[in-house]
């Protein structure tokens, strides 16, 4: 919960993301992050996330931008105490989460700018031995982005998504997200 | 931004408190935890533990989070559930003791014993068994007084006894093993073969313990059967053993005093 406070702040300072040449409406490309997950949560989210996104121009400062993620697998046994018996469970969690919303861009120098986006997001975890769950909640990033070529673009931002655990409840994450696009 | 610094500094301040008093292991969904339910049951009164476990042991911090015992769907006692953060287990922090003035009427083979369990999530989780048959003693009789320096003591009971059953002797005046005082395994055992329906303890077999003074005491035998209950398949495992007490009570007098040897 700490680390989740303290690195609210944080998204208001840092993040990349590609800018689309001017003359181009499509882009896509992929997202490598780390979730900031509080140590003293037995039962939270993985750190490691990938994901590919796509998105389409309206103008030179908004687009409509969508996001298919995946987390690590998550792993762990559980088991009963060991001077009654030696009986544990072996549970197996995958997390997904899909996003669609619209992004906007401010260049402050020629390679230069900041970047946010905000719409809706589903997440969801299965697991091999609990219930699974889903839920559609508000998504929100923001950060800053490089332009690499006239037609990529690499974004560092921080992203908030509302992420489903097996135990019926959620846990609102935010993420360290590096990302590179492609403009076509 | 000074009133953003301040908003920041209440807020973390906020969810500090709010982890202090929070237990994580309220938040494992039933499937990771292990419900571990011994109860023993005379025909007036019920000795019922219900314990909870995941890698460690769950001390459930929630009020929301209760349990209770169930006879038959007529009759419901709370049973105790541990909620703090203590780091040693103590099976008294999840045993309840229900004696016969709260029974509405005397426990017989076959009831169901219902332990429920109702977790913050919203999640019911039912675990049952059937108490065992209870054993009607035919020999000795109560209260008889038997001299066990000139008298075998024989004890002999109406319905044949399960694979590893046991009889145990409780009295102030016999010689047992302290380490399981308060307890099923308390008194001196005597093994029992399948299928037995007496037992003879010949005379000057049984010590008189250390320090006691007089020339008898009353000695209760106990006999066991045990049960086995289904755990809430929602649990990831556990167990549910209930087991009848039957017993009877007689006097023994001039026990061997092997401390005068």
């Amino acid at each position: 919960m700490i680390n989740k406070m303290m690195m609210i702040p944080l998204l208001f300072v840092s993040s990349l993301s590609l800018a689309q040449a001017n003359d181009t409406k499509w882009y896509g490309g992929a997202t490598f992050g780390f979730n900031h997950t509080s140590v003293d949560e037995q039962l939270s989210v993985p750190s490691t996330k990938y994901s590919i996104l796509g998105g389409y121009k309206l103008n030179d400062w908004l687009a409509v931008e969508a996001e298919m993620g995946k987390l690590q697998n998550d792993t762990g046994t559980y088991c009963n105490d060991y001077l009654i018996d030696n009986q544990c469970v072996n549970l197996k969690q995958t997390f997904n989460h899909i996003f669609l919303g619209v992004r906007a861009e401010k260049m402050v120098t020629l390679n230069f700018g900041f970047t946010g986006r905000i719409g809706a997001a589903r997440s969801s975890v299965s697991a091999n031995i609990a219930k699974d769950n889903n839920q559609i909640s508000f998504s929100s990033s923001i950060g800053m982005l490089w332009t690499v070529t006239d037609n990529s673009k690499i974004t560092l931002e921080l992203q908030q998504i509302d992420y489903a655990l097996i135990n019926e409840r959620h846990e609102n994450l935010v993420s360290s997200n590096l990302s590179f696009t492609m403009a076509f | 931004m000074n009133h953003l610094i301040k908003s920041s500094s209440i807020l973390m301040l906020i969810s500090l408190i709010g982890c202090t008093d929070d237990n994580p292991s309220t938040d494992y969904p039933e499937q990771l935890i292990f419900q571990n339910i011994d109860i023993t049951v005379s025909k007036n009164s019920i000795n019922a533990t219900s314990a909870y476990f995941s890698n460690d042991v769950i001390y459930f911090s929630s009020p929301n989070e209760q349990q209770f015992l169930s006879i038959n769907n007529n009759q419901q006692f709370s049973l105790n559930i541990k909620r703090t953060k203590a780091s040693n287990f103590s099976s008294s922090d999840y045993s309840t003791y229900i004696s016969d003035e709260e029974l509405s009427s005397p426990l017989q083979a076959g009831d169901e014993l219902t332990v429920i369990f109702n977790r913050s999530t919203g999640s019911v989780l039912e675990s049952s068994a059937q108490v065992p048959n209870f054993f009607q003693f035919l020999t000795p009789t109560s209260e008889k007084i038997i001299d066990h320096s000139t008298t075998d003591l024989s004890i002999e009971w109406d319905v044949p006894v399960t694979q590893d059953s046991k009889l145990y002797l409780r009295g102030e005046c016999l010689e047992q093993d302290y380490s399981f005082v308060n307890s099923d395994l308390a008194g001196v055992p005597y093994d029992l073969a399948e299928g037995q329906t007496s037992l003879l303890i010949p005379m000057n077999t049984i010590n008189k313990v250390y320090g006691f003074e007089d020339e008898g005491c009353t000695v209760n035998a106990h006999l066991y059967q045990e049960n086995t209950g289904t755990i809430d398949p929602n649990f990831a495992g556990g167990h549910y053993n209930i087991k009848s007490d039957s017993s009877i009570s007689f006097t023994l007098t001039n026990l061997q005093d092997t401390n005068n040897d």
